[in-house]
């Protein structure tokens, strides 16, 4: 089917994308089920989901020693944990598989058929989202057996904080590519994406531990920490706007607090985030060729 | 010689001492000397936080004070002493050294147009203490002087009263005492005791003296203050931002305390929020009257030198009790059931145990109810929707909640369930290492 398609021939701008996308299906195919059929991915999420248990057990714990617990969405916190690990998974995978066919050259064979760059880095991030959307069934499922299990109440908002899971990994998996795209070999590629993920959680969590330890130790003006805490704050915000998984996050108070307006806006944020990403490593892809 | 040399480094060595003494001695006094005083600017603000009065100080490191919307709140510019208080990392005054107002008139500007000049006005905040949070007021000009009177007036009264009463007190003594002498046994036959006085009510109403200070009450928005002083010129380090809020949200806050743990209770404050517990449980909800305020704001007026508070965050602040409204439980089955707050009172079990039980409040034998609460009594799958009746039947708005059963009996199930991509795992494995091996037999 692809030996047919040739995109650099057929002038019509209509047609080139038709060409243009069925070769991105056709590499999708393949990735998609390389991944169905690879121990992976099955691992990955029994790891999610385990870990995801654990948040929960640690739930019924507490309500075992206290008799009793207020809680407003007891499954919000397990699944953005899993929604996490899931999608670095899937980014790395992403990052790797589009660096290795560069490193192999198999990139360089398939410009000369009907795939250019778009093709490549479309087919690469739609074999990850499909994979995405079997685990997100595979997910509601979890968590709707779940909610049976331990009689916790049924809520929607859990779906559409699956739903919205969609863009967060669609988000993360663009991110891979552009890393693959810009760090050219497999081994470089990993690297960066594992340094800057870890930049960004290492954020995250000094910013969480600064922020606990100036509360132990009455937080005022003249806090001794203040110019630290205030300077992670401040860079916190900035990633919590950059972060995927801080619009996540964001989009899962404002489904608690009922505010559509502000869902709509850290999808829009997440979706821009994930295009940009998508458009960078195209871009790149083109600007270094195909060796690199 | 030797003994010379002794003599001499024991002499030295005695100086050496002394001097390490004074050097200790000078060093101990000028750390129990205090921290530093600043002669300083300062607000004294008297805010409203919803149910009663609190005073906080705005020193001139604080840039912003926030007060709620539509209330009476007094803003008093003083002249004073500060200092800085390392244990708490603030500014404290130190009132009792310096405490002089500024005099002038406030300015309130919003987004660059002056829209308001107050005037400072005496001012007085009331209330009974039998019911603080109804009887709550603050009183200004001429009212606030009427109403110090009143209260002075029954200070004055019970004073009075009580001089009376100590003087009743002696005589009814002197009386049992003479009465115990002309008495053969030096015993008194209690039909013969004469009636004891009784102490005269103390007054319920309490009341601050009358100050002086901006009272002011605002729409929400953002402002800008300073105080002219009385020549014209503003007072340095006067102008500040003045946010003004409102409640987001208000509802009804339960307090959830189950009856095997009353020292432990769970609060409930948001109306989509559920309260889970152990099947078999015995849960007492206590009902509060509550509003949701955006944290950072209403921390910053409780404290203006806080920082720890992030501004997209709410916090619900519980008021008074609400135990008049009937409660409406839907079992889920069905079946629709209406209950009253009930008191309860919490005994402290004996022996080394150290529990506690609680039990139906009996006002013949106990003093007082230890607190008042809607029972819910929980089976294995309960799953109860509660909300408080408002008049007309209409449930109050925020007052809804699920009360719901957690089967933490099913622990081992939920990694079971988990675990299930592991499974699924394999069975794609073997699928396609049988898919594998067929075609290499048709090869």
């Amino acid at each position: 089917m692809v030996a047919n398609l040739d995109v650099r021939a057929q002038p019509s701008r209509g047609h080139l994308w038709m060409q243009r996308w069925q070769a991105a299906q056709a590499i999708q195919s393949r990735s998609s089920s390389s991944i169905a059929n690879g121990r992976g991915i099955y691992l990955v999420l029994a790891i999610a989901l385990l870990a995801a248990a654990v948040v929960l057990h640690n739930m019924l714990r507490f309500v075992e020693r206290n008799a009793v617990l207020a809680t407003r969405q007891p499954l919000f916190l397990p699944l953005t944990l899993m929604v996490d690990v899931v999608s670095i998974y899937l980014a790395m995978t992403a990052a790797i598989a589009a660096a290795r066919e560069r490193e192999c050259g198999t990139y360089q064979v398939l410009l000369f058929g009907p795939v250019d760059e778009s093709a490549f880095i479309a087919g690469h991030f739609l074999a990850q989202l499909m994979v995405y959307l079997g685990v997100g069934l595979l997910v509601l499922v979890w968590s709707n057996l779940v909610t049976w299990l331990l009689h916790l109440a049924f809520s929607v908002q859990v779906i559409v904080l699956l739903a919205a899971s969609v863009a967060t990994v669609a988000a993360v998996i663009a991110f891979g590519l552009f890393i693959a795209a810009w760090g050219g070999r497999t081994r470089l590629a990993l690297v960066y994406f594992t340094v800057i993920v870890l930049l960004f959680v290492a954020l995250q969590v000094g910013n969480d531990l600064v922020s606990s330890l100036a509360l132990a130790h009455s937080p005022a003006e003249n806090d001794p920490i203040f110019l630290i805490r205030d300077a992670l704050v401040l860079v916190n915000n900035v990633v919590q706007w950059v972060s995927p998984y801080g619009q996540l996050s964001r989009i899962a108070d404002d489904l608690l607090n009922g505010n559509a307006l502000s869902i709509l806006l850290h999808l829009g944020v997440t979706l821009a985030q994930g295009l940009a990403f998508f458009v960078a490593a195209i871009a790149i892809l083109k600007r270094k060729g195909a060796r690199g | 010689m030797m003994h010379s040399t002794s003599a001499k480094q024991k002499c030295v060595r005695a100086v050496l001492l002394t001097a390490i003494a004074i050097a200790m001695s000078a060093s101990s006094r000028a750390s129990a000397q205090g921290p530093e005083r600043i002669l300083a600017f300062v607000y004294g603000v008297t805010n409203y936080n919803g149910s009663v009065y609190a005073s906080a100080l705005v020193p001139p490191s604080v840039g912003t004070i926030y007060l709620l919307a539509n209330k009476d709140n007094v803003i008093a510019p003083r002249q004073t002493q500060i200092y800085f208080w390392p244990i708490t990392n603030q500014f404290l005054a130190d009132w009792e050294k310096m405490n002089e107002l500024v005099v002038g008139q406030l300015e309130v500007v919003q987004q660059g147009r002056l829209i308001n000049t107050m005037a400072l006005s005496q001012y007085v905040i009331q209330y009974d203490v039998n019911d603080p949070m109804g009887t709550l007021g603050l009183f200004t000009g001429e009212r606030a002087k009427a109403k110090h009177e009143v209260w002075q007036k029954a200070q004055d009264q019970y004073r009075a009263s009580l001089a009376g009463y100590s003087e009743m007190l002696r005589m009814w003594d002197e009386q049992i005492n003479k009465l115990r002498a002309e008495s053969s046994t030096g015993t008194v036959p209690p039909e013969k005791l004469p009636k004891r006085p009784e102490a005269p009510p103390r007054p319920t109403l309490l009341s601050t003296n009358p100050a002086q200070g901006f009272v002011i009450s605002l729409a929400a928005g953002t402002y800008d203050i300073q105080v002219k002083r009385l020549d014209g010129s503003i007072q340095p380090n006067s102008h500040k931002r003045l946010i003004v809020f409102e409640p987001e949200r208000e509802g009804i806050a339960y307090s959830a305390v189950p009856q095997q743990r009353w020292t432990v209770p769970e609060q409930a404050d948001e109306p989509d929020g559920v309260v889970y517990a152990l099947p078999g449980t015995t849960l007492y909800l206590q009902a509060f009257r509550s509003k949701r305020f955006n944290a950072h704001d209403y921390v910053h007026m409780l404290d203006p030198q806080d920082q720890s508070v992030w501004s997209d965050r709410g916090k619900w602040v519980s008021f008074e009790p609400a135990t008049q409204p009937p409660m409406q439980v839907d079992d889920g089955n069905g079946s629709v059931s209406a209950r009253a707050s009930q008191p309860y009172f919490v005994r402290q079990l004996p022996g080394g145990g150290l529990g506690y039980e609680v039990v139906p409040f009996d006002p013949n034998t106990m003093e007082q109810p230890t607190f008042a609460g809607y029972t819910l009594d929980l089976n294995a799958d309960a799953d109860y929707a509660v909300s408080l009746t408002g008049v007309n039947g209409v449930p109050i708005p925020g007052s809804q909640r699920r009360v719901r059963t957690l089967r933490t009996d099913r622990t081992l199930w939920l990694y079971v369930v988990s675990a299930m991509p592991l499974a699924l795992g394999l069975v794609v494995f073997f699928a396609r290492r049988r898919r594998a091996r067929a075609i290499k037999i048709e090869e």
